[in-house]
């Protein structure tokens, strides 16, 4: 009895490598073999009004994406641009890109390559989607979107004149979009285009978020300024999950290519990883637990 | 004299800035809402020329003068270095100087994609194992909120990820009993009495759940459970603590452009 | 009485003239914005003035307060640096703001106790600010000779570039005490952490909400919401500043009752006894 009572003494006061060396075995392990963990997906009633929302749309409808996130975020927040991307064009929508963050340009045409690679969709730049260039300035460039866009912007991407590309044809403020989807890790972020854009000018809002940000977006959420909200990689699976379901259902839609293969989003492989890790770390505060009652016990 | 000009500037431009917002004057308004930001920007840019002197300054410093850890002052002063050359000396692509930043093909376009993003990416992803060995170090039972705390964490890590939804409510039951019974402990002067008590709810309470047929209820599910924590408690706190801050941001604000926050100035 | 009069009756003068609007001077849309402003305003001035007439401000303790020359003079016997972090964000920040003056009382008790301080920064316009607050907190103590100018140094720009910097800096230097007082964001736990893993004690202040767990969990005190911005008030002790703070949780009450005043309306208009929506009162749809 005496063994087992130092066994777990020992447990709760592991040296944090060896934490550190456990929890990068759970996360490699599904990584690297994602047959040998598979667990469901079950969706949440926030991804859930994401997917009504923006399935509310028509062919046509103006949607402005804003692209608030890096490099290190990616994990979180790309597979969420991919599946909403794939939403949006099986659905005809007209896509504006806008990076708020000098990354987010990066990302952006990351998404955009892959949506182009994949081949699902046959869509042209200038005519399904066109991405804005990157300016500094973070909440001022809300602003400015909402009030009059081509006071800051007056080309894309590629230097190519708003006059010039036939989607931007009445395209002057936040009034002319039908929907404004924000992808956001930090600032600005959903709450500034509440404060900024869509609350004030009554254009529908929704949100994807790294899970940090959650918790300071969720008061929008329960007030309805922000319709439903994707939250981290939990929230990016079960959209995609909605969303391959959404597209393997709709095989007779003109704007889907049916030749090609509907692969399923890496935030569902990546779930797995995050799973094992979770209860990996619960486990490890039951033990810490444990210990810290024996030794109170013990110093008793 | 130098400090009442500060001062009054400090007043001058906080009541301005508010005066933007309520006053219907254009010119106010375009400054307020344009020009004023875009000042401070250009500023900001101009004193990133004082940081990069104070940066070579101050490594530079060290390897002449053989400081402690001068060597790492090196590696600093060559990435610096290296990127001044790629951004500003050579391309690498047929592009030209200035847009071949963001054009595959140029050796900045390529430092920023192999070398920098993946390095950001790394470091975000240190926050794994730091939040593992915080929560392994931080969540103990030590008082009524850590006990909270402890509890919502568990609840919320485990009802986040798909394993959750695995979690038969059977489950559930008995960690709610076992939680109950770890709070009341010390209420039993008996342990024993404890235990058989402890053992006779856990396996009495699921008969009873499952012959009223409750076992659909939302609070046995974890994945439900936890979503009624992030849209009650967690909300309710969240704006209060929301509140608290734009209160102490407006008295912070209301402090320093009437001139009594006189610290930053120096005084 | 009659000196405090003009607070009662300012406010609504200002108000009617807004009300009235002569010669369209105001914008329209902003009513709740402006109204709240004017009060919140004039309650905390309220407050100020009595605080200056020699009224007694009851403040209660706060731990992390209380702590901060604790944790200098824990340095200073170590023989170890105090390592200060205002965050990451530029001056537009109030929590930047709010850190570089709480920087001030700290390199004061560093300055007295003559223990180093270090500051290292990740915007350069806060590195000159930074500067110029330690140079005049050391000047007041009467040690300019202990005070050098790489104290406070630049580091850089990018997020996660400047928490890898700074975690290198704690793991050679080894401060006995750490500070995180400003505007952090996804790098605060990872800085907190490594911070707890030399054994330094560990005081955070911060205003995003999302990092304060993290920094609960991490950290030995946490200024917690506003406990942070009235942290320079506390830290001055005096009266201008303990009357803001006064009328800071009046205007907190303020809000409580109409928390609760808005929440009985709502539940009666949704069950149909009152005909006015009282939440569309906080829209704001400013017209220019």
């Amino acid at each position: 009895m005496g063994k087992i009572k130092n066994l777990f003494i020992n447990l709760g006061q592991l040296d944090r490598r060896f934490i550190f060396f456990f929890i990068s075995i759970a996360v490699l392990i599904p990584l690297i073999k994602p047959e040998w963990v598979n667990i469901p997906i079950k969706t949440t009633s926030n991804s859930e009004i994401v997917f009504k929302e923006l399935n509310n749309l028509q062919e046509g409808n103006r949607v402005l994406l804003s692209f608030g996130y890096g490099a290190s975020t990616k994990p979180e927040i790309h597979p969420m641009s991919i599946a909403i991307l794939q939403h949006l064009f099986s659905k005809g929508v007209k896509v504006y890109v806008v990076p708020l963050w000098p990354e987010g340009l990066m990302m952006a045409s990351y998404a955009l390559d892959e949506i182009i690679s994949s081949n699902l969709f046959s869509i042209k730049e200038h005519i399904d989607y066109v991405s804005l260039p990157y300016k500094a300035g973070g909440s001022i460039i809300i602003r400015g979107i909402a009030t009059d866009i081509r006071s800051i912007y007056t080309q894309d991407i590629n230097n190519v004149l708003f006059n010039n590309i036939p989607m931007m044809e009445g395209v002057n403020k936040i009034t002319d979009f039908d929907f404004v989807f924000d992808l956001s890790a930090g600032f600005p972020g959903n709450a500034e285009w509440v404060q900024y854009a869509c609350d004030e000018y009554g254009i529908p809002l929704s949100s994807g978020c790294t899970s940090i940000m959650v918790t300071d977006a969720i008061p929008y959420v329960e007030s309805g300024q922000i319709r439903g909200i994707l939250a981290g990689m939990p929230g990016a699976a079960e959209y995609e999950q909605m969303v391959f379901k959404y597209l393997n259902k709709m095989t007779n839609s003109k704007f889907i290519n049916n030749n090609t293969s509907i692969i399923p989003g890496k935030a569902t492989s990546r779930m797995s990883a995050q799973s094992i890790a979770h209860l990996l770390m619960v486990l490890f505060i039951i033990f810490g637990n444990i210990s810290y009652f024996l030794l109170r016990r013990k110093n008793n | 004299m130098k400090r009442q000009i500060a001062y009054f500037l400090v007043v001058f431009v906080g009541f301005l800035a508010l005066a933007g917002h309520f006053i219907h004057y254009a010119p106010l308004n375009d400054f307020i809402d344009n020009d004023a930001t875009q000042w401070f920007d250009i500023i900001a840019g101009f004193a990133a020329f004082l940081g990069v002197i104070n940066l070579l300054q101050l490594h530079l410093n060290k390897v002449a003068n053989k400081r402690q850890n001068w060597e790492y002052s090196i590696f600093t002063l060559f990435g610096f270095i290296l990127m001044i050359i790629f951004g500003f000396i050579y391309n690498g692509s047929g592009f030209d100087m200035g847009p071949h930043l963001k054009k595959e093909g140029s050796a900045f376009y390529w430092m920023f994609k192999n070398i920098y993003l993946p390095l950001g990416a790394s470091m975000f992803a240190l926050l794994a194992f730091f939040v593992a060995s915080a929560s392994y170090r931080a969540f103990k039972i030590r008082n009524f909120e850590a006990t909270l705390l402890l509890i919502s964490g568990i609840f919320l890590m485990i009802g986040r990820v798909p394993i959750g939804q695995l979690i038969p409510w059977w489950i559930t039951l008995e960690i709610y009993i076992c939680l109950f019974f770890a709070i009341v402990a010390n209420k039993f002067n008996d342990k024993k009495i404890m235990l058989y008590s402890l053992i006779t709810s856990m396996i009495t309470i699921p008969l009873i759940i499952l012959f009223l047929d409750l076992t659909n209820l939302s609070i046995l599910k974890i994945p439900e459970f936890q979503e009624w924590i992030m849209n009650v408690p967690a909300t309710a706190g969240s704006r209060a603590i929301m509140i608290g801050i734009a209160l102490g941001t407006i008295a912070q604000s209301y402090r320093i452009i009437t001139g009594r926050e006189r610290s930053i100035l120096g005084d | 009485m009659n000196k405090y009069l003009k607070y009662l009756i300012l406010p609504f003068l200002i108000l009617f003239i807004y009300y009235l609007n002569p010669f369209d001077l105001f914008l329209i849309g902003n009513e709740t914005t402006f109204i709240c402003v004017i009060l919140i305003c004039f309650v905390v001035e309220y407050f100020i003035e009595k605080a200056k007439n020699g009224e007694e401000i009851y403040m209660r303790p706060i731990a992390a307060i209380k702590a901060m020359e604790e944790a200098v003079g824990r340095a200073t016997e170590m023989g170890k640096p105090v390592l200060y972090i205002p965050g990451i964000s530029s001056l537009d920040e109030i929590d930047t703001i709010s850190g570089l003056i709480i920087l001030g009382h700290v390199a004061e008790m560093t300055a007295e106790y003559e223990s180093n301080l270090h500051v290292p920064v990740c915007v350069p316009i806060v590195m000159e600010t930074a500067k110029e607050t330690c140079k005049e907190s050391y000047l007041k103590k009467g040690r300019p000779d202990l005070y050098r100018n790489d104290m406070v140094h630049y580091v850089t720009d990018d997020q996660f570039a400047y928490a890898a910097g700074v975690n290198g800096i704690m793991l050679r230097e080894k401060p006995a005490a750490i500070f995180f007082q400003g505007k952090f964001y996804a790098e605060s736990l990872i800085l907190a952490e490594t911070g707890n893993s030399i054994g330094a004690i560990q005081i955070a202040g911060t205003g995003s909400s999302s990092q304060i767990p993290f920094f609960v969990t991490a950290c030995d005190y946490t200024l917690i919401g506003e406990e942070f911005y009235a942290a320079s008030a506390y830290l001055s002790g005096s009266p201008e500043m303990l009357g803001s703070i006064k009328g800071q949780d009046y205007v907190k009450v303020g809000c409580i009752i109409l928390i609760i005043l808005v929440f009985i309306c709502s539940i009666l208009n949704s069950y149909g006894y009152v005909n006015f929506d009282i939440s569309s009162i906080f829209r704001v749809n400013v017209i220019k």
